[in-house]
């Protein structure tokens, strides 16, 4: 029983819009998380910027250098697919899985160094003395930088598809893979954290 | 088909640009400003994302149903904004913090005589 | 060859990728839903009968009312009629073969699944008694049952409108046969289109929500928690957010198939077409901003109390502009009372006093007075009861024939929506009067003085159930015994109405013209197409 499927002109214009208006709805998902950070500041604001400068800058910063430049990787990747140049599109849809695992690998070291210094919310938590908020700022970070991670993980799997896809005994549903939709859905990841950056990192500014 | 050079070159343009920004907005990011610093570090993200959206993400080259696709999430999330209508004008009465006092479970007999409406038996 | 010869195997249903499959997949499981809400329903009405709280507990009651809440809102109204009705019919009235994306039409079922799967599988465990709205901080904090598992189903369900409503807008824009315009389009799939945007923009709202409120049960990240900085209206906010919008997420689909059929049985074009489509387009955006209004005692600050009166007020006109173009349909036409006219007439009606006294919830000054009493529920039973239930059940006979190629049994399908008006109408009305007069809702005990409404109410929902009960009869009958119909039993303008009933898999033989009129009905037509 296969479906009975436009032809392949028509099929990338579809998969670019279906992906457009997924991502739109990305941007509310992601939006409500946002807006709760923002009344979250705007009640606190002691308490955020108390709890904002215990957060590691130069991983931070380091991580989105690293997530921009997965950006480039993946941009040339998604337009050699379409090119048809296998090598490249190899290259840049593998090269940008693993710069996102390097961030995955840089979030950890980031919790593991927040986890001893006793910023993970609850009753370990070591900011007794901040004014009130800080832990909220805390809840917020965790709760955003893992939702920004998992959809991460998502993308390098489907990157990672796409490298694979460029193989010549690909099977087909692997080879169904819309590079360029994947690409957008990687750009929209990246997009997130630019937002979440400032957010975290850049609450006040350092001594 | 689209000038494949010159894409790549844009491409890398505007990764130098992003990185460029970051640098900028981590070195603002010292400075003591007050609210300076909010609409410095918002201001370079909405730059940031403006040149992924119109280089990486193709919007320069997009059809008008995509830019509306876009522009719809966009206007929908600010519609959010009407919560700050609520927010604003609303202030915190503090009180020092209580724990929270869990009473004993119903079914084990009534707790406080006055939680149950009389009923006819 | 019919779609429903193409394969016998449960593997070619259950691997499908035809729409009009899928819808029928769907079809069988909102039904099921439909029935367990409904046991629900008849659980609570039964208890209600009494003012004593005697038949169950409290805690059993809270689990009702909170089943009933979230079956019938997100595991039947929501799927309703964009996954049975809009699937089904919507590629064929744009000349399509299929939808946009026909594997992930079939995700999406898996997903609808899978996320009413866990659902009742929380309900088995134990239920939730939050009620569907899960305020916090109750339903963060001090619940002891099964929130984070039913949230996760919710949010699964979810991920399933969101794929529906990508798939819809994706069709509408790339699949419609050349010569077919935006003004040249049923206004079904007006309908169903800015359902989609609601559906696409909406529903993630809801996703972070839930996902919030699990992650403070499950790991105490409190950001609804007051001793945090955190604000419970936060969470109100964020629920309502999407919440408001799904209410047009349930009511635009039913009034798309309330356009179709009044037209076809006033024998009349619609009256003031692009007005109606605008007017969708309204309810759609409008619908984002009035959320508020859901809060209004909440402790909302008096400011945007009156900015959400407001623009609910507001939001009532574009779909005021569709009741007076629907009865303007119906001046001087030729009326034939079948079964999807009786329901759609009844929709009318209905949508038009739940929409009325919208707007005495509207007003603050009422509000503070009717709010979580029985005049709310009331409103939206109104609503989506007599509105988008009634006109499910109109979309369900008019395109009977075409999707099983038999008539169903009109003079029961008349008797079924008359005994449905008349239960519903003694079901709801008396709950506006206990409303009024101050019987809060998701009480289970109640002061004697309110019993007489009580058990009015409670006799008309056993009239319901009998009115619901009965198509489940007779459409299953008819699988079997039914009238063969033809590719066009009403009449009815339409290109789904000009390929066989039921249609091939691959809908037309040939791609159809596009119509140059779309409601082109004169009663001439109407006098040839005789039953």
């Amino acid at each position: 029983m296969s479906a009975v499927l436009p032809p392949a002109s028509e099929r990338s214009d579809a998969g670019t819009l279906g992906m457009w208006l997924f991502l739109a709805g990305e941007l509310l998902f992601f939006g409500g998380l946002f807006a709760g950070y923002a009344i979250g500041r705007l009640h606190s604001p002691a308490g955020f910027a108390a709890a904002g400068v215990r957060t590691d800058l130069l991983l931070g910063t380091l991580n989105t250098a690293v997530l921009l430049t997965s950006s480039f990787v993946i941009a040339i990747a998604a337009d050699a697919a379409a090119a048809h140049r296998a090598r490249a599109a190899v290259l840049g849809f593998a090269g940008a899985a693993l710069l996102g695992l390097v961030f995955v690998a840089v979030k950890a070291v980031e919790y593991r160094g927040e986890w001893h210094e006793g910023l993970f919310p609850g009753p370990g938590f070591s900011m007794r003395d901040a004014p009130q908020g800080a832990e909220l700022f805390f809840m917020w970070y965790f709760s955003a930088t893992a939702l920004h991670a998992l959809h991460l993980v998502i993308g390098m799997l489907m990157a990672s598809g796409c490298a694979l896809a460029q193989g010549l005994r690909a099977p087909a549903w692997l080879r169904a893979l819309d590079a360029h939709a994947v690409a957008l859905y990687w750009h929209f990841v990246d997009v997130v954290w630019i937002f979440l950056f400032p957010a975290i990192y850049l609450v006040a500014p350092r001594a | 088909m689209r000038d494949r050079p010159s894409r790549t070159a844009a491409y890398a343009v505007a990764w130098l640009a992003l990185l460029g920004l970051l640098a900028a907005t981590a070195a603002i990011g010292r400075l003591h400003l007050g609210t300076g610093n909010l609409v410095a570090s918002l201001s370079i993200a909405v730059l940031k994302a403006a040149i992924v959206l119109w280089i990486f993400m193709g919007m320069r080259h997009a059809t008008a149903l995509v830019r509306l696709a876009a522009a719809a999430g966009l206007f929908v999330l600010a519609l959010s904004g009407l919560a700050l209508a609520d927010f604003l004008p609303r202030h915190d009465e503090r009180a020092a913090w209580q724990a929270p006092h869990q009473l004993a479970p119903g079914l084990a007999g009534p707790a406080e005589p006055a939680s149950k409406p009389p009923s006819p038996r | 060859m019919s779609y429903l010869c193409d394969g016998h195997s449960l593997r070619s249903w259950l691997l499908t990728t035809d729409h009009k499959r899928i819808a029928i997949l769907y079809a069988l499981a909102i039904t099921a839903f439909f029935f367990v809400g409904g046991a629900a329903a008849t659980m609570i009405r039964l208890e209600l009968t009494t003012p004593a709280g005697d038949l169950v507990s409290d805690d059993a009651y809270n689990k009702l009312f909170t089943a009933h809440g979230v079956i019938m809102v997100w595991l039947f109204l929501i799927p309703s009629i964009p996954s049975v009705i809009g699937n089904f019919v919507l590629p064929l009235m744009i000349g399509a073969r299929d939808l946009a994306f026909p594997r992930l039409n079939l995700l999406s079922w898996y997903l609808y699944m899978a996320g009413g799967l866990i659902v009742l599988a929380a309900l088995a465990l134990g239920g939730v008694d939050t009620g569907w709205t899960f305020y916090t901080p109750y339903s963060t904090m001090f619940s002891n049952s099964f929130v984070s598992l039913t949230l996760f189903g919710i949010f699964v369900t979810g991920l399933s409108s969101i794929a529906t409503g990508i798939n819809f807008i994706v069709t509408v824009h790339a699949l419609r046969v050349p010569g077919l315009g935006w003004f040249r389009l049923p206004l079904f799939v007006w309908a169903h289109y800015a359902t989609s945007i609601i559906l696409v923009l909406a529903t993630p709202v809801l996703a972070i929500t839930l996902l919030l409120v699990a992650a403070e049960r499950l790991f105490q990240i409190g950001v609804f928690d007051p001793a945090h900085g955190g604000d419970p209206l936060l969470f109100q906010h964020l629920f309502w957010f999407y919440s408001h919008p799904a209410v047009y997420i349930m009511v635009l689909p039913a009034m798309g198939v309330v356009s179709e059929i009044i037209p076809c049985f006033a024998r009349k074009r619609i009256f003031g077409y692009r007005f109606m489509a605008y007017a969708i387009l309204a309810i759609a955006s409008v619908g984002f901003l009035v959320w508020g209004h859901h809060m209004f005692v909440s402790g909302q600050s008096p400011t945007a109390n009156l900015l959400f009166s407001l623009l609910s007020f507001l939001v009532a006109v574009p779909s005021a502009i569709k009741v007076f173009n629907w009865t303007a349909t119906l001046y001087k036409g030729s009326i034939r009372f079948d079964a999807p006219m009786l329901y759609a007439l009844g929709f009318v009606g209905l949508f038009t006093i739940g929409g009325l006294t919208g707007l005495f919830l509207a007003s603050i000054a009422l509000d503070v007075h009717l709010t979580d009493t029985y005049f709310v529920v009331a409103h939206f039973h109104y609503i989506m009861v007599g509105g988008s239930v009634m006109a499910f059940f109109a979309g369900l006979h008019f395109w009977w024939p075409k999707v099983v190629g038999k008539h169903y049994p009109e003079r029961l399908g008349r008797a079924a929506a008359v005994l449905v008006f008349f239960g519903f109408n003694l079901t709801f009305f008396p709950q506006y009067l206990l409303g009024v007069a101050g019987m809060p809702r998701r009480y289970h005990a109640y002061p004697p003085e309110f019993q007489v409404l009580n058990v009015l109410s409670s006799a008309g929902a056993s009239i319901l159930a009998v009115g619901y009960l009965l198509p489940l009869l007779y459409l299953g009958w008819s699988l079997r015994h039914g009238r063969p119909s033809g590719a066009n039993p009403w009449g009815a303008t339409g290109l789904e109405w000009q390929t066989a009933s039921p249609p091939p898999t691959h809908n037309f033989e040939q791609p159809p013209e596009a119509p140059q009129d779309v409601y082109g009905y004169t009663p001439e037509i109407g006098a040839r197409f005789g039953r």
